[in-house]
């Protein structure tokens, strides 16, 4: 095994959302930083958007499902006992190469569930806790959006305005409008404006398969130039086998695969792990020892344990006029809240977002569209419902928050591995009762405001299959070592050098996209561990 | 990324019936031309020999159209009427549901990433980027009455 003498101050294993934030905050704090990435470097020119087949790469090695990619970089999961199909990319920049950049904060009462509403628990910290780390998230990322939204206490000025609506957006805040229903322009961490070198968005569309311009903040764009350039060291092509410990049951390290194969050691004073919700339960199992006999840090039992996705119901208005859908970044235009607090005359405890989606490209829509409708018909109808469809649909997805259930879990399977061999994971899922009531109620509620905006037809898919956007719970947060993986700073209970800083640390996820979120949890425990060493 | 689609997997047989299947599920209407005249037989050709699972999902498909014709009409699949093949390709539909999604999906993606396709369909034949499509700006006074209704969120 090769061997670097050199300690580093901290060894952050992931290079996505939440490593690149903390790694930037050590750096500039003076920390020896090294950062370890399964996947490589990507060039935003070489991503599909540029090529005529773009639609293609969807389909192929840009899924954002590592099953159907099945490249070197990435792992397989075994995702055949749950009904939502975990996704996530391998790279630098990490999840938010792919993701749409539709950023909302969680709200107040998101980090009070328990104080609130009687159930899961509360966040060791508060939104004004975090809020911040929620502002400095948005300056190095540059979000477009505009203050005043009643939906949330009053922000600090957005970098750049919001996104363009398109046709689709000023759709759907009509039907909104006539209903009397909250809406507003999405906090998207996507550049309607130049800003801090990088170019604004041309509203090419398909966010989702890496942004050609660096409009989108993917952190390979944000955070890793200014780590790299505050003396963090990010090595790629490194997959970590496991995490180890010196004789005094402290993190000591990782093993890792280099880039030709080879197992290499890299000595730290302290480990971060930031593998998101399915790669850090993985990595920390896969880190069993005679100590940790159940896996790393796990004296509670619950790494793994209380997976959340967030359930997703996708409907689709069809429309007689023009919406032209592609145009514009996919996932981001506006959001409504008006379903988001807790009201028990609903038949459920807390609530969802509906985020506007606009579509996509002839082959997204003949597939089925973002809603995942299914196939158009084959055969004699074919050609008249493409035309109905094409450029005429926007859909909206209901996003529910999702409660921690045990059963609800991260594990190894029992055969599956990776391209080096280490054990890869598996994930079992069940809907609640309460997602259900939920879901039903959003899908009651966007046919309203589908049929409000003028739909001629509406399309259901009461739970999108490709939708584990959002991996989050796995390796919890909290005061108390029996009910909590890390405590209120990011560090496990049962090891005080090793940290999480992913979405596992959620104690509950929302209902929001997470990563504004993760990312400003992972800048709070960067200052607590800069503090604690008097930096 | 390839497709693959210098690669050969079927034989000119093959080929031949799959363009014929692929006249049914995406048939020629008005300029539109079907799936199969528009040579999309050969980005499934392509899939076929870069996947040998995939390859042999497509083969024994084709086949169980073709014995599925001679079973139910005595007659190549290539010489039955319009509704016929139908027929048969719903019958395959149900007894093969994991070949016939994957013959459409990949139909669908062959014939919609076709430049010639995507013209007749009213766009230009270009990627998103570099030139990306202009959109007006967000204007703000949208939004006034919203923001009139006062805050919806809970104190914690």
């Amino acid at each position: 095994m090769g061997s670097s003498n050199d300690i580093a101050d901290v060894v952050v294993i992931g290079a996505g959302a939440s490593g690149g934030a903390f790694s930037w905050r050590l750096a500039r704090a003076g920390f020896d930083v090294v950062c370890l990435e399964q996947g490589g470097w990507p060039d935003p020119h070489d991503y599909a958007s540029g090529r005529d087949d773009w639609e293609l790469s969807r389909l192929s090695y840009m899924s954002p499902d590592p099953n159907v990619r099945g490249l070197p970089q990435d792992y397989p999961v075994n995702d055949d006992d749950s009904p939502i199909a975990p996704l996530m990319h391998n790279a630098v920049g990490g999840s938010t190469i792919h993701w749409s950049a539709h950023f909302p904060r969680f709200r107040p009462s998101d980090f009070r569930v328990k104080s609130l509403d009687g159930v899961a628990d509360d966040f060791p910290m508060t939104y004004s806790d975090l809020e911040p780390f929620f502002d400095e998230n948005d300056r190095i990322s540059g979000v477009a959006g505009m203050t005043g939204d009643p939906g949330y206490p009053d922000k600090s000025e957005r970098q750049t305005r919001p996104i363009p609506l398109g046709r689709a957006g000023e759709t759907i805040a009509r039907g909104f409008d006539k209903l009397g229903w909250h809406w507003w322009p999405s906090d998207s961490a996507i550049l309607t404006e130049a800003y801090d070198g990088r170019a604004a968005c041309n509203n090419c569309g398909p966010c989702d398969i890496g942004c050609y311009r660096k409009a989108k903040a993917s952190t390979d764009v944000t955070y890793w130039p200014k780590a790299i350039a505050a003396g963090a060291k990010l090595k790629t092509w490194c997959r970590v086998q496991e995490i180890t410990l010196g004789s005094d049951g402290r993190a000591d390290g990782v093993v890792y695969y280099d880039e030709d194969g080879a197992l290499q050691r890299q000595k730290g004073r302290a480990v971060v792990v930031a593998c998101n919700g399915v790669g850090t339960p993985r990595l920390l199992l896969n880190s069993a020892s005679g100590r940790f006999p159940n896996g790393l840090a796990n004296g509670s039992g619950l790494v793994g344990k209380n997976l959340m996705f967030h359930p997703y119901a996708m409907v689709t208005g069809v429309f007689d006029e023009r919406l032209d859908g592609y145009k514009g970044p996919i996932g981001c235009a506006i959001l409504s809240q008006e379903f988001y607090e807790t009201d028990l005359s609903r038949g459920f405890v807390r609530g969802y977002t509906f985020q506007i989606a606009r579509s996509s490209g002839p082959v997204n829509t003949a597939l089925g569209g973002l809603g995942g409708h299914g196939p158009i018909p084959w055969g004699a109808e074919h050609h008249g419902v493409m035309r109905e469809r094409f450029g005429h649909t926007l859909t909206i997805a209901v996003i529910g928050e999702d409660l921690p259930e045990h059963h609800n879990a991260v594990t190894i399977d029992d055969d599956l591995t990776d391209g080096h061999g280490i054990p890869a994971p598996k994930v079992s899922y069940t809907m609640s009762e309460n997602s259900t009531r939920m879901m039903d109620h959003g899908i009651e509620k966007s046919t309203l405001v589908l049929e409000a905006a003028g739909a001629k037809d509406v399309l259901v898919n009461p739970l999108l299959r490709p939708a584990g956007w959002h991996l989050m719970g796995t390796a919890r947060m909290g005061a108390d070592p029996e009910t909590s993986v890390v405590d209120a700073e990011g560090r496990a209970h049962d090891v005080d050098n090793l940290y999480v800083i992913d979405g596992s640390i959620l104690v509950t996820g929302g209902a929001v996209n997470p990563t504004s979120t993760i990312q400003a949890l992972a800048l709070y425990v960067a200052e607590r561990f800069v503090e604690r060493a008097g930096g | 990324m390839t497709t693959g689609e210098t690669t050969r997997s079927f034989s000119k047989e093959q080929t031949a019936l799959a363009a014929q299947v692929m006249d049914q599920l995406v048939p020629a209407r008005d300029d539109f031309p079907g799936a199969g005249e528009l040579g999309v037989a050969r980005h499934l050709d392509g899939l076929a020999a870069s996947d040998p699972a995939l390859g042999r999902l497509f083969h024994d498909g084709l086949e169980a159209i073709e014995s599925a014709s001679r079973r139910t009409h005595s007659a190549d699949f290539a010489d039955l009427t319009s509704d016929r093949k139908d027929q048969v390709l719903r019958a395959v539909e149900t007894g093969s549901p994991k070949f016939f999604a994957m013959l459409v999906r990949h139909t669908y993606a062959g014939y919609y990433s076709n430049p010639r396709v995507i013209e007749l369909m009213g766009l230009e034949a270009r990627p998103p980027q570099p030139l990306g499509f202009d959109l007006d700006p967000f204007d703000p006074t949208t939004v006034e009455h919203v923001k009139e209704r006062g805050k919806i969120w809970r104190d914690a």
